[in-house]
């Protein structure tokens, strides 16, 4: 993805990354964290805004949208902290989804747009879950199937 | 045997081609806390998830 990308800094086992988005409404410090999940070789990005620090504690709010004019931007950047993650945990997956089914849509997107470049280096899966069922599916990634979330791995 | 990584001070830059990336040592030992319950919802969806298979060559198999 040559895109223009916000310079990150990262912490030592390359878990948590920080960049300031910078855009209409100001500078905003982000946060990408890679946090381990109940399945083994599963990572959770997480990202949001980094809305105050005490201690060693970072409090994110991933809830928000801030319009800073800037999405492409960001997830270069957000792709650019999986490229580092995946070659220091090249054996783990991955996991991310959105907020929303529209948040949803444009992951979707902007892996579609990208899945030539990106599949040199991943492979990418989408996976398909039934609340109703309480079950998941896991299948290659497709443009047209509405995922609930996605898994990436360095191939 | 793999290339082994090499860490970098925060006034270095790791170059990885495209990438602008700097070790910041105020992020180590950091506890995340977000504002949403994402990781739990996650957690419900991969819980039992059955991870895709890849035979010896490291190829996905369908």
């Amino acid at each position: 993805m040559n895109y223009p990308k916000y310079p990150l800094r990262e912490s030592r086992n390359s878990t948590l990354f920080e960049f300031t988005s910078v855009g209409d409404k100001g500078s905003i410090q982000k946060i990408i964290r890679f946090s381990a999940t109940e399945s083994e070789n599963i990572y959770n990005l997480g990202f949001g805004n980094k809305v105050s620090v005490v201690d060693k504690n970072f409090t994110v709010d991933d809830t928000t949208i801030n319009d800073n004019g800037d999405r492409d931007k960001i997830l270069a950047t957000i792709a650019q902290a999986i490229k580092i993650f995946t070659r220091s945990y090249p054996e783990n997956y991955v996991y991310f989804t959105g907020n929303s089914s529209s948040r949803n849509r444009l992951y979707r997107m902007a892996i579609s747009v990208n899945l030539k470049e990106l599949s040199k280096e991943f492979v990418i899966f989408g996976i398909l879950y039934d609340g109703y069922l309480n079950s998941t599916k896991v299948i290659s990634f497709d443009p047209r199937e509405n995922f609930a979330g996605f898994l990436i791995k360095r191939k | 045997m793999g290339k082994v990584k090499k860490r970098t001070t925060i006034k270095e830059i790791k170059d990885y081609s495209d990438m602008v990336v700097t070790y910041d040592p105020k992020l180590d030992g950091v506890e995340v806390i977000f504002t949403s319950n994402k990781l739990e919802e996650a957690n419900k969806v991969i819980r039992n998830l059955e991870l895709p298979k890849f035979d010896e060559d490291g190829n996905y198999i369908p």
